[in-house]
Protein backbone atom coordinates (compact mmCIF):
# COMPACT_ATOMS: atom_id res chain seq x y z
CA UNK A 1 0.00 0.00 0.00
CA UNK A 2 1.54 3.74 -0.71
CA UNK A 3 1.16 5.88 1.38
CA UNK A 4 -0.83 9.19 -0.03
CA UNK A 5 -0.99 11.26 2.84
CA UNK A 6 3.13 11.26 2.76
CA UNK A 7 3.41 12.19 -0.76
CA UNK A 8 0.69 14.82 -0.60
CA UNK A 9 2.83 16.72 2.28
CA UNK A 10 6.14 16.44 0.52
CA UNK A 11 4.85 17.19 -3.01
CA UNK A 12 7.23 19.60 -3.57
CA UNK A 13 10.11 17.88 -2.09
CA UNK A 14 9.09 15.22 -4.69
CA UNK A 15 8.02 17.77 -7.64
CA UNK A 16 11.86 19.45 -7.03
CA UNK A 17 13.75 15.99 -7.57
CA UNK A 18 11.19 15.09 -10.56
CA UNK A 19 12.39 18.43 -12.16
CA UNK A 20 15.95 17.64 -11.05
CA UNK A 21 16.04 14.35 -13.32
CA UNK A 22 14.00 15.58 -16.20
CA UNK A 23 17.11 18.66 -16.40
CA UNK A 24 19.42 16.00 -16.18
CA UNK A 25 18.19 13.96 -18.91
CA UNK A 26 17.40 17.02 -21.18
CA UNK A 27 21.11 18.14 -20.49
CA UNK A 28 22.83 15.07 -21.46
CA UNK A 29 21.05 13.24 -24.33
CA UNK A 30 19.76 16.03 -26.27
CA UNK A 31 20.92 16.93 -29.60
CA UNK A 32 20.09 20.68 -29.50
CA UNK A 33 21.91 22.79 -27.85
CA UNK A 34 19.14 25.38 -26.85
CA UNK A 35 17.08 22.48 -25.50
CA UNK A 36 20.31 21.68 -23.01
CA UNK A 37 20.23 25.39 -21.75
CA UNK A 38 16.49 24.56 -21.34
CA UNK A 39 17.50 21.62 -19.63
CA UNK A 40 20.26 23.12 -17.51
CA UNK A 41 17.45 26.30 -16.49
CA UNK A 42 14.66 23.02 -15.29
CA UNK A 43 17.77 21.86 -13.13
CA UNK A 44 18.33 24.72 -11.48
CA UNK A 45 14.39 25.91 -11.07
CA UNK A 46 14.62 22.61 -9.44
CA UNK A 47 16.86 23.39 -6.61
CA UNK A 48 15.33 26.92 -6.39
CA UNK A 49 11.58 24.99 -5.72
CA UNK A 50 14.02 22.86 -3.36
CA UNK A 51 15.32 25.58 -1.55
CA UNK A 52 12.03 28.03 -0.97
CA UNK A 53 10.08 24.59 0.42
CA UNK A 54 12.78 24.00 3.19
CA UNK A 55 11.89 27.58 4.46
CA UNK A 56 7.81 27.07 4.47
CA UNK A 57 6.22 26.34 8.12
CA UNK A 58 2.80 25.13 7.44
CA UNK A 59 0.44 27.66 9.20
CA UNK A 60 2.84 30.34 9.52
CA UNK A 61 2.78 33.97 8.57
CA UNK A 62 4.81 36.08 6.30
CA UNK A 63 8.03 37.48 8.02
CA UNK A 64 6.58 41.13 8.22
CA UNK A 65 6.72 41.22 12.18
CA UNK A 66 4.42 43.54 13.54
CA UNK A 67 4.51 44.55 17.33
CA UNK A 68 1.94 43.78 19.12
CA UNK A 69 0.26 41.42 16.40
CA UNK A 70 0.60 38.12 18.63
CA UNK A 71 1.88 36.09 15.63
CA UNK A 72 4.58 33.88 16.60
CA UNK A 73 5.40 31.52 13.80
CA UNK A 74 7.01 33.04 10.99
CA UNK A 75 8.24 31.64 7.50
CA UNK A 76 12.20 30.99 7.14
CA UNK A 77 13.28 34.31 4.66
CA UNK A 78 16.64 33.04 4.46
CA UNK A 79 16.54 30.73 1.61
CA UNK A 80 14.38 32.87 -0.75
CA UNK A 81 16.39 35.64 -0.04
CA UNK A 82 19.45 33.02 -0.88
CA UNK A 83 17.61 31.95 -4.21
CA UNK A 84 17.58 35.68 -5.31
CA UNK A 85 20.99 35.57 -5.92
CA UNK A 86 20.42 31.93 -7.08
CA UNK A 87 18.43 33.19 -9.94
CA UNK A 88 21.20 36.12 -10.67
CA UNK A 89 23.50 33.06 -11.38
CA UNK A 90 21.15 31.45 -13.75
CA UNK A 91 20.44 34.15 -15.53
CA UNK A 92 23.93 35.02 -16.26
CA UNK A 93 24.68 31.29 -17.18
CA UNK A 94 21.94 31.01 -19.38
CA UNK A 95 23.16 34.34 -21.08
CA UNK A 96 26.63 33.27 -21.45
CA UNK A 97 25.44 29.70 -23.05
CA UNK A 98 23.06 31.60 -25.92
CA UNK A 99 25.87 34.17 -26.67
CA UNK A 100 27.96 30.76 -27.03
CA UNK A 101 25.38 29.12 -29.19
CA UNK A 102 25.51 32.28 -31.51
CA UNK A 103 28.93 31.85 -31.95
CA UNK A 104 28.92 28.17 -32.62
CA UNK A 105 25.85 28.86 -34.84
CA UNK A 106 28.23 31.21 -37.36
CA UNK A 107 31.14 28.73 -37.24
CA UNK A 108 28.70 25.99 -37.94
CA UNK A 109 26.10 26.90 -39.28
CA UNK A 110 23.56 24.35 -37.30
CA UNK A 111 22.69 24.22 -33.45
CA UNK A 112 22.57 20.57 -33.44
CA UNK A 113 25.28 18.52 -31.91
CA UNK A 114 25.46 15.56 -34.08
CA UNK A 115 25.41 17.79 -36.89
CA UNK A 116 28.49 19.73 -35.40
CA UNK A 117 30.73 16.75 -34.54
CA UNK A 118 29.93 15.43 -38.05
CA UNK A 119 31.31 18.55 -39.42
CA UNK A 120 34.07 18.59 -37.36
CA UNK A 121 35.36 14.66 -38.24
CA UNK A 122 35.03 16.26 -42.22
CA UNK A 123 37.34 18.50 -41.27
CA UNK A 124 40.25 15.97 -39.55
CA UNK A 125 39.69 13.97 -42.47
CA UNK B 1 49.21 40.07 14.76
CA UNK B 2 49.78 42.73 11.56
CA UNK B 3 46.33 43.07 10.82
CA UNK B 4 42.88 41.99 10.79
CA UNK B 5 42.09 43.00 7.92
CA UNK B 6 44.83 41.13 5.29
CA UNK B 7 42.96 38.42 3.61
CA UNK B 8 39.79 40.88 2.58
CA UNK B 9 42.81 43.70 1.31
CA UNK B 10 44.04 40.70 -0.93
CA UNK B 11 40.41 40.19 -2.42
CA UNK B 12 39.72 43.99 -2.75
CA UNK B 13 42.87 44.13 -4.51
CA UNK B 14 42.51 41.73 -7.02
CA UNK B 15 38.56 42.66 -7.66
CA UNK B 16 40.27 46.58 -8.05
CA UNK B 17 43.13 45.06 -10.35
CA UNK B 18 40.21 43.26 -12.59
CA UNK B 19 37.88 46.63 -13.08
CA UNK B 20 40.84 48.68 -13.48
CA UNK B 21 42.16 46.39 -16.26
CA UNK B 22 40.58 46.77 -18.98
CA UNK B 23 39.59 50.75 -18.62
CA UNK B 24 42.67 52.18 -20.74
CA UNK B 25 42.71 51.02 -24.54
CA UNK B 26 46.25 52.14 -25.26
CA UNK B 27 49.38 49.86 -26.19
CA UNK B 28 50.29 46.76 -24.93
CA UNK B 29 52.77 48.45 -23.13
CA UNK B 30 55.85 47.80 -21.02
CA UNK B 31 53.74 50.26 -18.36
CA UNK B 32 50.61 48.18 -18.57
CA UNK B 33 52.62 44.78 -17.93
CA UNK B 34 54.09 46.89 -14.82
CA UNK B 35 51.08 47.52 -13.57
CA UNK B 36 49.32 44.52 -13.87
CA UNK B 37 52.53 42.82 -12.20
CA UNK B 38 52.07 45.66 -9.17
CA UNK B 39 48.86 44.38 -8.14
CA UNK B 40 50.15 40.69 -8.21
CA UNK B 41 53.15 41.22 -6.53
CA UNK B 42 51.52 43.22 -3.82
CA UNK B 43 48.66 40.72 -3.13
CA UNK B 44 51.48 37.74 -3.34
CA UNK B 45 53.42 40.31 -0.43
CA UNK B 46 50.00 40.76 1.32
CA UNK B 47 49.74 37.01 1.23
CA UNK B 48 53.02 35.82 2.19
CA UNK B 49 52.75 38.29 5.21
CA UNK B 50 49.53 36.81 6.16
CA UNK B 51 51.23 33.02 5.85
CA UNK B 52 53.95 34.11 8.25
CA UNK B 53 51.29 35.73 10.41
CA UNK B 54 48.70 33.26 10.88
CA UNK B 55 52.11 30.64 11.37
CA UNK B 56 53.40 32.67 14.08
CA UNK B 57 50.25 33.48 15.76
CA UNK B 58 47.26 31.44 15.21
CA UNK B 59 44.21 30.97 12.71
CA UNK B 60 41.29 34.02 12.80
CA UNK B 61 38.13 34.43 11.73
CA UNK B 62 36.76 37.30 10.44
CA UNK B 63 33.48 38.65 10.25
CA UNK B 64 32.10 40.38 7.76
CA UNK B 65 30.69 43.96 9.08
CA UNK B 66 30.81 42.37 12.28
CA UNK B 67 27.50 40.40 12.19
CA UNK B 68 27.21 37.35 14.56
CA UNK B 69 28.47 33.98 12.95
CA UNK B 70 24.98 33.04 12.55
CA UNK B 71 23.76 35.53 10.85
CA UNK B 72 26.74 37.14 8.47
CA UNK B 73 29.53 35.66 6.25
CA UNK B 74 32.69 34.38 7.65
CA UNK B 75 36.28 33.99 6.38
CA UNK B 76 38.32 31.45 8.09
CA UNK B 77 41.87 31.99 7.98
CA UNK B 78 44.11 29.56 9.00
CA UNK B 79 47.66 27.84 8.25
CA UNK B 80 46.23 25.35 5.63
CA UNK B 81 44.21 28.36 3.73
CA UNK B 82 47.16 30.90 4.00
CA UNK B 83 49.49 28.42 2.57
CA UNK B 84 47.16 27.51 -0.05
CA UNK B 85 46.40 31.62 -1.07
CA UNK B 86 50.26 31.66 -1.01
CA UNK B 87 50.53 29.02 -3.58
CA UNK B 88 47.69 30.07 -5.79
CA UNK B 89 48.99 33.60 -5.77
CA UNK B 90 53.13 32.89 -6.77
CA UNK B 91 51.75 30.23 -9.51
CA UNK B 92 49.18 32.85 -11.08
CA UNK B 93 52.62 35.14 -10.85
CA UNK B 94 54.67 33.04 -12.80
CA UNK B 95 51.80 32.42 -15.41
CA UNK B 96 51.23 36.30 -15.78
CA UNK B 97 54.64 36.76 -16.62
CA UNK B 98 54.79 34.17 -18.83
CA UNK B 99 51.42 35.06 -20.40
CA UNK B 100 52.83 38.72 -21.30
CA UNK B 101 55.29 36.95 -24.50
CA UNK B 102 52.76 34.33 -25.16
CA UNK B 103 49.63 35.95 -25.02
CA UNK B 104 50.31 38.74 -28.27
CA UNK B 105 50.97 34.99 -30.61
CA UNK B 106 47.52 33.96 -29.37
CA UNK B 107 44.58 36.11 -28.85
CA UNK B 108 43.55 39.78 -31.22
CA UNK B 109 45.18 42.70 -29.61
CA UNK B 110 41.98 44.07 -28.37
CA UNK B 111 41.14 41.58 -26.47
CA UNK B 112 44.34 41.72 -24.24
CA UNK B 113 42.71 43.78 -21.36
CA UNK B 114 39.70 41.30 -20.77
CA UNK B 115 41.69 38.46 -21.03
CA UNK B 116 43.77 39.86 -17.93
CA UNK B 117 40.21 41.04 -16.54
CA UNK B 118 39.41 37.08 -16.39
CA UNK B 119 42.55 36.24 -14.69
CA UNK B 120 42.29 38.59 -11.75
CA UNK B 121 38.60 37.98 -11.39
CA UNK B 122 39.69 33.60 -11.44
CA UNK B 123 42.41 34.22 -8.76
CA UNK B 124 39.79 36.37 -6.73
CA UNK B 125 36.83 33.83 -6.99
CA UNK B 126 39.53 30.70 -6.33
CA UNK B 127 40.97 33.00 -3.21
CA UNK B 128 37.36 33.84 -2.18
CA UNK B 129 36.62 29.64 -2.03
CA UNK B 130 40.01 29.06 -0.41
CA UNK B 131 38.98 31.75 2.42
CA UNK B 132 35.25 30.94 3.05
CA UNK B 133 33.78 29.60 5.81
CA UNK B 134 29.96 29.75 4.07
CA UNK B 135 28.66 27.27 2.65
CA UNK B 136 26.27 29.64 0.32
CA UNK B 137 29.39 32.42 -0.13
CA UNK B 138 31.26 28.81 -1.32
CA UNK B 139 28.37 28.51 -4.01
CA UNK B 140 28.57 32.34 -5.69
CA UNK B 141 32.72 32.08 -5.90
CA UNK B 142 32.36 28.68 -7.58
CA UNK B 143 30.23 30.34 -9.83
CA UNK B 144 31.96 33.08 -10.45
CA UNK B 145 35.00 30.69 -11.01
CA UNK B 146 33.13 28.45 -13.47
CA UNK B 147 32.06 31.73 -15.36
CA UNK B 148 35.32 33.01 -15.82
CA UNK B 149 37.50 29.94 -16.53
CA UNK B 150 34.63 29.05 -19.31
CA UNK B 151 35.81 32.62 -20.25
CA UNK B 152 39.81 32.25 -20.51
CA UNK B 153 38.92 29.12 -22.65
CA UNK B 154 36.56 31.07 -24.93
CA UNK B 155 38.01 34.57 -25.58
CA UNK B 156 40.43 32.48 -28.20
CA UNK B 157 37.34 32.32 -30.87
CA UNK B 158 37.71 29.45 -32.91
CA UNK B 159 35.97 27.07 -33.32
CA UNK B 160 36.96 24.26 -31.46
CA UNK B 161 37.47 26.62 -28.26
CA UNK B 162 33.42 27.55 -28.45
CA UNK B 163 32.69 23.84 -28.99
CA UNK B 164 34.92 22.73 -26.04
CA UNK B 165 33.91 25.79 -23.50
CA UNK B 166 30.17 24.58 -24.19
CA UNK B 167 30.76 21.32 -22.96
CA UNK B 168 32.39 23.02 -19.94
CA UNK B 169 29.85 25.60 -18.72
CA UNK B 170 27.27 22.43 -19.54
CA UNK B 171 29.10 20.36 -17.30
CA UNK B 172 30.24 22.65 -14.76
CA UNK B 173 26.72 23.58 -14.37
CA UNK B 174 25.85 20.35 -13.69
CA UNK B 175 28.10 20.25 -11.04
CA UNK B 176 27.62 23.88 -9.55
CA UNK B 177 23.83 22.84 -9.52
CA UNK B 178 24.14 19.59 -7.56
CA UNK B 179 26.69 21.19 -4.87
CA UNK B 180 24.22 23.71 -4.40
CA UNK B 181 21.65 20.85 -3.82
CA UNK B 182 23.81 19.43 -1.59
CA UNK B 183 24.15 22.63 0.55
CA UNK B 184 20.28 22.77 0.77
CA UNK B 185 20.47 19.03 2.13
CA UNK B 186 23.00 19.99 4.83
CA UNK B 187 20.81 23.43 5.24
CA UNK B 188 17.65 21.33 5.49
CA UNK B 189 19.63 19.25 8.74
CA UNK B 190 21.65 21.47 10.40
CA UNK B 191 19.69 25.67 9.80
CA UNK B 192 23.10 26.58 9.40
CA UNK B 193 25.39 27.97 6.56
CA UNK B 194 27.85 28.62 8.55
CA UNK B 195 30.39 25.35 8.20
CA UNK B 196 31.48 25.45 11.70
CA UNK B 197 27.67 25.91 13.40
CA UNK B 198 26.92 23.38 10.70
CA UNK B 199 29.78 20.96 11.98
CA UNK B 200 28.25 21.41 15.40
CA UNK B 201 24.59 20.38 14.89
CA UNK B 202 25.86 17.46 12.45
CA UNK B 203 28.55 16.44 15.41
CA UNK B 204 25.13 16.22 17.19
CA UNK B 205 22.38 14.87 15.31
CA UNK B 206 23.53 12.94 12.43
CA UNK B 207 22.37 9.75 13.88
CA UNK B 208 19.11 11.14 13.53
CA UNK B 209 19.11 11.64 10.12
CA UNK B 210 21.57 9.68 8.63
CA UNK B 211 20.00 9.39 4.88
CA UNK B 212 20.27 13.42 4.70
CA UNK B 213 24.15 13.46 5.48
CA UNK B 214 24.72 10.76 2.55
CA UNK B 215 22.47 12.18 -0.30
CA UNK B 216 23.95 15.35 0.44
CA UNK B 217 27.26 14.12 0.28
CA UNK B 218 26.80 12.19 -2.72
CA UNK B 219 25.42 15.87 -4.45
CA UNK B 220 28.36 17.25 -3.34
CA UNK B 221 31.26 15.21 -3.77
CA UNK B 222 29.50 14.34 -7.34
CA UNK B 223 29.02 18.14 -8.26
CA UNK B 224 32.72 18.72 -6.83
CA UNK B 225 33.97 15.24 -9.11
CA UNK B 226 32.96 16.77 -12.04
CA UNK B 227 34.49 20.18 -11.25
CA UNK B 228 37.51 18.38 -10.35
CA UNK B 229 37.57 15.79 -13.28
CA UNK B 230 38.21 12.86 -11.27
CA UNK B 231 38.03 10.36 -13.42
CA UNK B 232 34.11 8.94 -14.60
CA UNK B 233 33.43 12.44 -14.77
CA UNK B 234 36.72 13.99 -16.86
CA UNK B 235 34.97 13.97 -20.28
CA UNK B 236 35.26 17.91 -20.82
CA UNK B 237 38.79 18.35 -19.81
CA UNK B 238 40.86 17.08 -22.82
CA UNK B 239 39.25 19.45 -25.33
CA UNK B 240 38.67 22.63 -22.83
CA UNK B 241 42.65 22.23 -21.63
CA UNK B 242 44.36 21.36 -24.51
CA UNK B 243 42.20 24.33 -26.91
CA UNK B 244 42.99 27.30 -25.11
CA UNK B 245 45.29 29.58 -24.84
CA UNK B 246 48.97 28.14 -23.01
CA UNK B 247 48.45 30.45 -19.84
CA UNK B 248 44.67 29.74 -19.59
CA UNK B 249 45.92 26.07 -19.71
CA UNK B 250 48.13 26.33 -16.97
CA UNK B 251 45.88 28.09 -14.64
CA UNK B 252 42.97 25.35 -15.87
CA UNK B 253 45.57 22.59 -15.07
CA UNK B 254 47.64 24.14 -12.35
CA UNK B 255 45.40 25.65 -10.08
CA UNK B 256 41.34 25.74 -10.94
CA UNK B 257 41.16 21.76 -11.09
CA UNK B 258 43.04 21.85 -7.04
CA UNK B 259 41.11 24.45 -6.04
CA UNK B 260 37.66 21.86 -6.29
CA UNK B 261 39.68 19.18 -4.60
CA UNK B 262 40.72 21.52 -1.73
CA UNK B 263 37.09 22.86 -1.39
CA UNK B 264 36.31 19.12 -1.36
CA UNK B 265 38.53 18.62 2.00
CA UNK B 266 36.70 21.55 2.98
CA UNK B 267 33.68 20.28 2.88
CA UNK B 268 34.32 16.50 3.89
CA UNK B 269 36.21 17.46 7.08
CA UNK B 270 35.34 20.81 8.35
CA UNK B 271 31.06 20.54 7.68
CA UNK B 272 30.81 17.05 7.88
CA UNK B 273 33.49 16.03 10.14
CA UNK B 274 36.23 13.27 10.49
CA UNK B 275 34.07 10.88 12.63
CA UNK B 276 31.02 10.74 9.78
CA UNK B 277 33.33 10.31 6.96
CA UNK B 278 35.42 7.30 8.62
CA UNK B 279 32.21 5.86 10.10
CA UNK B 280 30.47 6.00 5.80
CA UNK B 281 33.95 5.13 4.77
CA UNK B 282 34.14 7.90 2.00
CA UNK B 283 37.70 8.23 1.97
CA UNK B 284 38.07 4.65 1.19
CA UNK B 285 35.83 5.67 -2.05
CA UNK B 286 37.80 8.43 -2.91
CA UNK B 287 40.94 6.84 -2.80
CA UNK B 288 39.82 4.00 -4.95
CA UNK B 289 38.27 6.57 -7.39
CA UNK B 290 42.14 8.84 -6.96
CA UNK B 291 43.47 5.47 -8.04
CA UNK B 292 41.31 4.79 -11.08
CA UNK B 293 42.01 7.87 -12.31
CA UNK B 294 46.08 7.92 -12.12
CA UNK B 295 46.22 4.27 -13.73
CA UNK B 296 42.48 5.35 -16.63
CA UNK B 297 44.88 8.43 -17.52
CA UNK B 298 47.95 6.54 -18.26
CA UNK B 299 45.41 4.14 -20.49
CA UNK B 300 44.29 6.91 -22.80
CA UNK B 301 47.96 8.83 -22.95
CA UNK B 302 49.09 4.96 -24.28
CA UNK B 303 46.04 4.56 -26.42
CA UNK B 304 46.80 8.53 -27.85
Amino acid sequence: MINFSAIVDNINYIGAFVLFVIGLYTVLTHPNLLKRVIGVNIMETSIFLFFVSIGYVRGAQAPIVVKLSGELIYVNPLPSAMILTGIVVAVSITAYALSLIIKLHESYGTIELDEILKKEGEGID
Amino acid sequence: MISYHLPVYILVLLLVAAVLTPLRKSAYSTAFKLKVLIFLGLALILSLILFIDVTNNQSFFYNFGDWNTVIGIEFLVDGFSSLMTFVVLFIATLIVIYAFGDIPHELKPNQFYSYYALIFLLLFSMIGMIFTNDLFNLYVFMEILSLTSCGIISIKRKKENLLASFKYLMLGTIGSVSILMGIALIYMVTGHLNMSAAHETIASVWQAYPRNILISLGFILTGLGIKAAIFPLHIWLPDAHSTAPTPSSALLSGLVVKVYVFTMGKILFRVIGKEIVVAISIHEFLTYFAALSMIMGSVFAIGQ
